[in-house]
């Protein structure tokens, strides 16, 4: 006997694959996905076509609002003065990350490892803080400008920090880090052996740079570059502070003084200059996903058990080990020692004896004023509670898009990316308008849930992406040997999964951490008694010119960051 | 009396391919069955809608008699409930529990008392030879070792039908064949029904009652691993088991289960079971050890020319050239001559279409 007999009583049945019914837990997330990212969106699309605040009485649907913009000859300025950062930012930060990763990747470059550190700082420093750095260090009374002219016997310094090549300087300068970490990792992943190749048929080091390591990893480049081209029209804090005296406005900071200027928030233009933002957003980053999708990676993994020899750099080493320094000292150093320099003096300017000046008082006078000390306090507890509760939220998330049905799984992926689009300022600015807009929503508005809420939504897209790669991790395996062992769907997840994903939870919730703490444009529109947090504070403080308040506050947070961020490191935690 | 599995007509669609095709399999009390194909023949994907891990399209699946999955009266018990255990290819063990948690998870699971618990995880890695190792975690364990606590952690819960994913593949060599005949042993011994999967081919035959050979998606040959080796019922199984010497012949008659082909000029007497009714061209299929040198006019002998000797420390391999095939056999000599006479013994020349 070698086959058994086919039972008679079942009819062949034809082939189908089988289509079970959703199960409706992932509707339910897709269902709150849905409505805490489209709701604020909807809601600005909604105002920007009336002529009056949403919750007027008497308002008309129309363009007023599209018109009264686009005829401003002040919003194309601002416009044209974004559209020249972000070109700043290309055109400077993408070449500088490349090669900066290229040096300390894959040569001889001396403190290799300490400049991969230090490179990734201000990634984790609040821009508004660098542009307080940059003017207190190198502005008119800036420190450095007082070195500088004591030394050559100048009346003032030849350069100025508020003009707009200075501040497009700055932000390309400030903004290679992000470029720098795409593409090191991404060399980090390349088969050496392509190099060593090169080598070997006698190019030299710029050669190879230029032939093989640029070229191979030129998906990382576009996507770097678009990454630059979007944050550019995004960026906010650097321009509020440093566009100020000459009064240069970008499109985040026109918008800003969209509020303050009359007194009586423009509902209709805000809506209508945060549409336009966001439309630009979406395009960008719709280019980004085209432009890479394709390419996929030309990075093979290749044989990785060997360590690659690092290309010397002969008579270059050194030269080029200074410029990297002075890099750092003016990007990150610079501008941060002044910082923390100037929250510890009394008095500033030129002529001013520096040492002399010392002093605690304007730490003393943040812990006697309740407001700031407060947002010392809001913040810790934002970043702690409000982190660990997004942790949760992004790894369900996450949950979703691994093992949802493939068309849930499709459109949860989507509106968790959605919020890249959106400038934090506009999402803070969307939300408050919806907390007003909701009468449910009310009793959340005075409280830090609306400022957790919002760093939430904001930060969705990163969170998740963190989540995916910590899920990634653990394999399938463990937690289908606990349903077999007898445990529920459910109680595998629990028992198997997440207790070997705790060191992913952990590194995501510091991740996090640093980024709330950091996090400023988000709540500047939330901010009221009681929910101060230090970034939108000093946001606020900028306003009234609090300079000492301002210092310790960003001193204070650039404090706790590189507290958090040693601290992740001890974990082996690298950002992402 | 019901089998320990009954598979009717099974079938499973994925990503547009038919990966089971109607697929029909027994298995019954104490036998141990070997899954065996070529990569893409389904198999693993029968292994897991056996255990419920994945659901088929369609078909029935019966374990003693209860049907686990029924597509027509849309029955489909969940893998918790199903009672069976599985040892998987990366053995699957917990990181963050010892070896004593890992086994008695499932007995955890089904709420037995803490000191019942202890017990019986102590015995089942007594036997199974770990007994000092309880307090351990799997990562200070060896693969063997690993290997070994992934049985006992699915033997514990006595399941009803023992299923295995390659369970010698994360071996290396040499430990392989001791595990082979262990495996068996302590399978015997336990008295269990066992369904495992491998792409081994020595593993298969050594490990099980029955080899069930897959290919796309259906049973090839569902038999003792002694009938698949010696009376394979098709070109496939015959070419897939081992690596037989197949070349071309001229069919001229069959008598029975007899069958007279023509092979180089040559008239040869081989059996064709499975194919009656030959004529053309066929295919002969004849395994290395049972070509061996003949005496130029005897039985069943047919000319080849002598292209090539690979000396391989135990023997001697010899390439011959039949028209347009290539066979080979082994001899303990070294050879000479340019035209040799091959022989092969008629019921081991296996002929098919």
């Amino acid at each position: 006997m070698t086959t058994p007999p086919i039972s008679q009583k079942l009819p062949a049945q034809a082939v189908r694959p089988a289509r079970g019914p959703l199960p409706w837990g992932w509707w339910l997330l897709l269902a709150a996905v849905a409505v805490a990212v489209l709701s604020p969106l909807l809601l600005l699309l909604w105002q920007s076509f009336l002529s009056n605040p949403f919750f007027a009485p008497a308002k008309q649907v129309g363009v007023s609002a599209y018109s009264q913009v686009l005829t401003d000859p002040a919003f194309w300025r601002a416009f044209g003065n974004s559209a020249v950062l972000a070109g700043a930012m290309i055109f400077i930060a993408v070449p500088l990350g490349a090669i900066l990763a290229f040096l300390v990747t894959k040569t001889d470059l001396p403190f290799a490892k300490v400049f991969e550190v230090l490179l990734l700082t201000p990634i984790f420093v609040s821009p508004i803080v660098l542009g307080v750095g940059f003017i207190v260090s190198l502005g008119p009374s800036g420190f450095v400008s007082g070195l500088f002219t004591q030394l050559f016997h100048l009346a003032s310094t030849p350069w100025s920090v508020y003009t707009l090549p200075a501040i497009a300087l700055i932000a390309g300068l400030t903004h290679v880090p992000y470029v720098f970490l795409y593409v090191s990792t991404t060399m980090k992943n390349l088969d050496a052996s392509l190099e060593e190749a090169a080598r070997l048929s006698g190019a030299g080091v710029w050669k190879v740079m230029t032939s093989v390591t640029l070229p191979l990893v030129r998906p990382a480049l576009v996507y770097s570059a678009m990454l630059m081209l979007l944050l550019g029209f995004e960026i906010f804090g650097l321009p509020l502070v440093l566009g100020d005296a000459k009064g240069v406005d970008v499109i985040t900071t026109y918008l800003y003084r969209l509020t303050a200027v009359t007194g009586v928030p423009a509902y209709g233009p805000m809506a209508v200059v945060a549409m336009i933002l966001i439309l630009l957003a979406l395009l960008i980053v719709f280019m980004q996903r085209a432009l890479t999708r394709n390419k996929g990676s030309y990075a093979s993994l290749g044989a990785k058990g060997y360590r690659a020899q690092r290309l010397k750099l002969g008579s270059w080493r050194w030269p080029l080990a200074i410029i990297t320094i002075l890099y750092l000292l003016y990007a990150v150093i610079i501008p941060m020692a002044g910082v923390l320099l100037r929250s510890l003096v009394r008095s500033w300017g030129p002529g001013v004896d520096l040492l002399g000046a010392l002093t605690t008082a304007n730490y003393a006078a943040i812990l006697s004023s309740p407001d700031l000390s407060r947002s010392v306090v809001n913040t810790l507890v934002v970043a702690l509670v409000g982190g660990g509760v997004a942790v949760a939220v992004y790894l369900l998330v996450a949950l979703g898009i691994q093992r949802a049905p493939k068309g849930a799984s499709r459109t949860l992926d989507y509106l968790a990316g959605l919020p890249r689009a959106v400038p934090g300022l506009i999402m803070g600015l969307a939300l408050f308008w919806l907390f007003i807009f909701v009468p449910a929503l009310k009793p959340v508005r005075p409280t830090l849930i609306s400022i957790a809420l919002a760093y939430m939504v904001v930060w969705l897209p990163y969170g998740v992406r963190l989540l995916t790669a910590a899920l990634g991790q653990v394999s399938k395996d463990l937690e289908e040997a606990a349903r077999i062992g007898g445990a529920t769907a459910t109680g595998a997840f629990l028992k198997a999964t997440l207790p070997v994903l705790k060191p992913g939870l952990i590194a995501a919730w510091l991740l996090i951490f640093m980024q709330f703490v950091r996090e400023y444009s988000s709540a500047v529109y939330l901010l009221s008694p009681g929910t101060e947090v230090l970034g939108a504070q000093i946001v606020q403080l900028w306003g009234t010119g609090a300079v000492d308040s301002i210092a310790a506050l960003s001193s204070l947070q650039i404090v706790i960051i590189v507290a958090v961020y040693s601290l992740a490191t001890r974990f082996g935690v690298r950002p992402e | 009396m019901s089998s320990t599995l009954q598979i009717e007509n099974l079938g499973k669609v994925l990503g547009g391919n038919t990966i089971l095709d109607g697929l029909n399999l027994q298995v019954e009390a104490g036998e141990i069955v070997a899954l065996l194909g070529p990569s893409g023949s389904g198999k693993t994907t029968l292994l897991r809608c056996i255990s419920g891990l994945e659901t088929p399209d369609a078909g029935r699946i019966s374990i003693d008699g209860r049907p686990v999955y029924d597509a027509a009266a849309r029955v489909n018990v969940p893998p918790e409930a199903r009672k069976l255990g599985l040892v998987f290819q990366s053995y699957a063990l917990w990181p963050h529990k010892t070896v004593s948690q890992n086994v008695a998870f499932g007995l955890e699971q089904r709420k037995e008392g803490k000191g019942e618990i202890g017990r019986k995880v102590a015995e089942v890695l007594e036997q199974i030879g770990l007994g000092a190792l309880g307090g351990r975690y799997p990562g200070q364990l060896s693969g063997g070792q690993q290997q070994r606590v992934s049985l006992a952690r699915a033997f514990v819960t006595e399941p009803v039908l023992l299923l295995l994913d390659e369970p010698l593949s994360n071996l290396d060599a040499k430990l392989r064949e001791h595990a082979r005949a262990w495996l068996r042993e302590a399978l015997k011994a336990s008295g269990k029904t066992a369904i495992f999967v491998t792409h081994d081919q020595s593993e298969a035959m050594a490990i099980s009652d029955r080899v069930a050979i897959l290919r796309g998606g259906k049973l090839a040959q569902y038999a003792p691993p002694e009938q698949v080796y010696d009376q394979p019922n098709s070109l496939f199984v015959a070419d897939f088991i081992g690596n037989p010497n197949i070349m071309d012949a001229q069919a001229v008659s069959t008598e029975g289960q007899g069958v007279r082909v023509q092979v180089n000029g040559a008239t040869l007497e081989g059996v064709g079971v499975h194919d009656p009714e030959l004529g053309g061209k066929v295919r002969a299929v004849i395994r290395q050890e049972h070509l061996e040198l003949g005496s130029p006019g005897a039985a069943n002998t047919f000319p080849a020319r002598h292209v090539n000797s690979v000396f391989l420390g135990a023997v001697w391999e010899h390439w011959v050239e039949v028209g347009a095939d290539r066979l080979r056999f082994h001899s303990p000599h070294k050879l000479s001559g340019e035209m040799l006479t091959m022989h092969v013994p008629r019921e081991k020349l296996l002929v098919f279409h």
